[in-house]
């Protein structure tokens, strides 16, 4: 699909990173929550490189901050300390409308409940992800490209008659695959999903792999978090979040 | 985030922050609804515009430059919705109603004010109750003037009307008679000048165009039980219409403008009667109350009729008694004075007020009743002990007698078309200072404009037009919290969409603009579609009345309780304009709240769940 990742966070972008280079990276992320007097300590010092069209498996006991970590590296929540690297450059040192538009267009998130827009036809929940990134002036020039984009990607994921299906109309599959084509709508460089099987079944579940592996084969980094091995066997890289570190 | 722990605090100061805000948003909507009230005053302006329009500016400003996921997103909300329908329908209805209030008291407003003007000299100048003499010179001196169009005197006292009606069987036999007093302002003038200086003429009720209308009407009704196959209503309508014939041809308006009854009208034995003019409303029978739309049936009226001549004076309208108090020129109350009078017309100024109470007599009558006509008076006051003299009819040892000039309590004053109220009242007070230097023993005269003498009347109605749109204002101020409330729902409910949207790349303004377009455009289509059903509304309000009335038996209006015959069917425009602005206004303020939530919202936190 896109092996030619966009770049947005710069006017003149750099040279693209081949497969291989990282392309995403932290350094000493810290994360905690305040519960009343307690204080939770949930990462102490993260350090992980992704690598251009790598597929990185993240797994770990549940709260052992999986989610909290995937956050942080696509820009939703900030480190309490220490440092997100795309493409080379911190992610979070350019003001929030820097973050906003890196969350836009440089990264793509799948997650374990798809969280769709109930109001919102399949075909419509996708374009969402292309809505955020053009302007209400921009949009005429692009909606109908957009729209073919939106639903050549359903169709490749095998929703080709579910287009003008609301989410309640479809399977916990075919929302998951809905919920993969808005992240991919933008062409992200890297695709991060938080336990994107979690909610399905095993039969399902392997399908929405199957996604995965053809989405890697076309050279989509991926960022995954998951507890189940299995799905975990088919990243390139599997590394094992305990007592906020990665292992 | 702040690693810092800080226990407590934060949701203290979220609890502070919440309530500061919510107390700026209210303020902010009650300036905006009293702007809307008190339209004109730019002190009110300022704050309201500067606040309204730094929102709806910000807003509008960021619209296409931002992710067209707001506009589309407002447009989904919008229609798979029901509550947002409901706020809708809120401003809708919140808009139509303080627009209706605010048009109808103005339309009031406009109306007393053009009934009191008609039936008010633009300028009268004024003495006490007991009058002052060289009137006419006044007059002659004021209307040298070239602001003065014409000056006529009145005199203005009060007295009480007694109005005498028998019952008489076939033969003219007497049967029962019923006597009803009331208090009146009694005028005197002459018609003529009078007509010069006010709407006198114009305000006469009964001419012969009236009887043309009514004749016609009854045809229609007539024709139209006919159609309907009532033969009895037929019937009765043109029995009504022959009823009619005793009035037609009678020069009721000539009697009224020349103050002279018809000689057919005087009753047969006795001395002739001088004639009076009653306000429509003066006379207390039940005959004579107004009717359905505002018209009224001459029949069962003082009025005398064409036959009257040929009728038994038992079976005509009684002459009605008016008894007045003169005072002395020194103003001690003399005894009461009882006079006859023949009604000969009715006046209407539309102001109930004044149709009511007041009643017209020729000046010269009112004169002599009040003892204000020319005549001698003792040179001066006189003592207890020659008072006692003249009670026992001794003329020796009295004063010297000296003549005095006719009085009148007030002359009343048109100014020429282009003058100006205010500039016309100096000129007359100029010339009325001069005359008081050359009459230094006139006494005391006061000039008034026709605003400052019904001042209480109109400042009343003004006050209430205020008032009643500040309460609808206030009422309105709940349905705005009401539609801030939906909003807040719509945010809670809608918390996980929020943080989707925030995940997908949207900003926290993009996301509380979101809220602001939905309650920009709550505010537009709300505000633009009350003005239309209020326009709706009010350019049929009579039709509407008159419906409810006949389906229903539902009097939202009754002119017999009001001063006008029908509901004024007016709008202000600057007005209507400005109450649309501000509804729009507060539904984009009202769901700041709304917005600020959805800003301050942590993405993370609502996405983590199902
Ligand atoms: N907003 C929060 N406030 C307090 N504790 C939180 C919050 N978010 C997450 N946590 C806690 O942080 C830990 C890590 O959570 P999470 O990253 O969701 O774990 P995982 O995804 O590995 O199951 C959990 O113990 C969770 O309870
Ligand atoms: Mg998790």
């Amino acid at each position: 699909m896109s092996d030619k990742p966009t770049n947005s966070t710069t006017a003149n972008p750099p040279p693209l990173p081949q497969r291989g280079e990282a392309i995403l990276s932290s350094t000493g992320l810290h994360k905690h929550y305040k519960m009343g007097d307690n204080d939770l300590h949930v990462l102490r010092g993260v350090a992980l490189d992704v690598k251009q069209g790598e597929w990185v498996a993240i797994v770990g006991a549940s709260g052992s901050g999986k989610s909290t970590l995937l956050h942080l590296l696509g820009g939703l929540d900030k480190p309490d300390k220490g440092e997100v690297h795309f493409q080379g450059k911190n992610v979070f040192a350019f003001g929030s409308k820097a973050v906003d538009e890196y969350r836009s267009k440089s990264v793509g998130f799948v997650f374990q409940f798809y969280h769709l827009l109930p109001e919102l036809n399949a075909i419509d929940n996708v374009l969402t992800g292309a809505m955020v990134t053009h302007s209400v002036l921009k949009w005429p020039s692009v909606a109908r490209q957009s729209h073919a984009r939106a639903v050549e990607l359903l169709t490749s994921l095998g929703l080709g008659e579910r287009l003008t299906h609301r989410p309640s109309k479809l399977s916990g599959g075919e929302r998951q695959r809905v919920a993969i084509a808005r992240a991919l709508i933008n062409e992200p460089s890297v695709l991060l999903a938080d336990e994107p099987t979690g909610n399905l079944d095993e039969k399902t579940g392997e399908q929405i792999l199957d996604v995965f592996r053809d989405l890697h084969k076309q050279g989509q980094s991926i960022v995954m978090v998951t507890h189940d091995a299995k799905v975990a066997n088919a990243a390139d890289r599997r590394v094992t979040l305990e007592r906020g570190r990665l292992k | 985030m702040d690693s810092a722990p800080q226990p407590g605090s934060p949701s203290l100061i979220a609890t502070i922050g919440r309530i500061v805000l919510d107390g700026i948003v209210v303020v902010l909507r009650a300036v905006g609804f009293l702007l809307a009230v008190l339209i004109g005053i730019p002190l009110l302006i300022g704050p309201l515009l500067v606040v309204g329009l730094v929102v709806l500016i910000a807003f509008v400003c960021t619209a296409p430059t931002s992710g067209v996921y707001r506009t589309a997103l407002t447009r989904v909300y919008m229609r798979h919705k029901l509550s947002p329908l409901f706020a809708a329908v809120v401003v809708t209805l919140c808009t139509m109603m303080v627009i209706i209030v605010i048009s109808v008291m103005g339309g009031f407003l406009d109306l007393m004010r053009s009934s009191v003007k008609r039936l008010s000299s633009d300028v009268s100048v004024k003495s006490g109750v007991q009058g002052f003499g060289h009137y006419e010179e006044l007059a002659k001196r004021l209307e040298a003037l070239d602001e003065v169009e014409a000056a006529t005197p009145v005199t203005v006292g009060y007295g009480l009307l007694r109005v005498k009606r028998q019952l008489v069987d076939l033969n003219g036999k007497v049967v029962s008679v019923t006597e009803q007093v009331k208090t009146v302002e009694v005028r005197g003038i002459d018609p003529a000048g009078y007509t010069r200086v006010t709407g006198y003429e114009s305000s006469l009720y009964w001419r012969p165009e009236l009887f043309e209308q009514w004749r016609e009407r009854l045809d229609e009704l007539t024709a139209e039980a006919r159609s309907d196959g009532d033969t009895f209503a037929a019937k009765v309508y043109q029995d009504r219409k022959g009823e009619l014939s005793h009035f037609e041809g009678v020069d009721y308006h000539g009697a009224g403008m020349r103050f002279k009854p018809l000689d057919a009208w005087q009753p047969k034995k006795g001395p002739k009667l001088p004639a009076i003019v009653l306000g429509i409303e003066v006379d207390p029978s039940p005959y004579a109350r107004r009717m359905r739309g505002g018209r009224y049936w001459p029949n069962g009226r003082l009025l005398q009729s064409a036959d009257s001549a040929r009728l038994p004076d038992s079976m005509r309208p009684q002459p009605v008694s008016l008894t007045l108090v003169p005072m002395s020129s020194k103003g001690t109350l003399i005894e009461p004075v009882l006079g006859q009078f023949i009604v000969v017309n009715e006046t209407k100024s539309g102001l109930y007020e004044l149709d009511n109470s007041r009643v017209y007599i020729p000046l010269d009558i009112m004169q002599s009743m009040l003892d204000m006509d020319a005549g001698e008076a003792y040179e001066r006051p006189l003592t207890d002990a020659e008072l006692e003299l003249l009670a026992l009819g001794e003329t020796d040892g009295l004063p010297r007698k000296i003549p005095v000039p006719a009085r009148t309590t007030q002359l009343s004053i048109k100014l020429a078309d282009d003058i100006e109220l205010q500039a016309g009242r100096q000129a007359v007070q100029d010339v009325v200072d001069k005359f008081l230097a050359d009459h230094p023993n006139v006494g005391l005269l006061s000039v008034h404009t026709w605003e400052q003498q019904h001042s209480t009347l109109l400042n009343a109605v003004q006050n209430e037009k205020g008032l009643v749109t500040f309460l609808f204002a206030i009422i309105s101020l709940v349905a705005f919290v009401m539609v801030g409330t939906v909003f807040y729902n719509i945010v809670l409910e809608k918390t996980r969409d929020i943080g989707v949207l925030r995940a997908l790349g949207a900003s926290r303004l993009g996301v509380a603009n979101i809220f602001l377009g939905y309650g920009l455009s709550i505010g537009i289509v709300g505000g633009l579609l009350g003005l239309g059903l209020a326009m709706l509304i009010i350019f049929n309000i009579n039709e509407i009345n008159d419906l409810l009335f006949d389906r229903f038996g539902i009097a939202m209006w009754n002119p017999q309780t009001y001063y006008f015959d029908t509901i004024p069917e007016q709008i202000n425009p600057t007005e209507a304009t400005f109450i649309v602005i501000g509804a729009i206004m507060c539904s984009v303020l009202s769901t700041v709240i709304a917005a600020l939530m959805a800003a301050r919202l942590n993405p993370v936190d609502a996405l983590r769940y199902e």
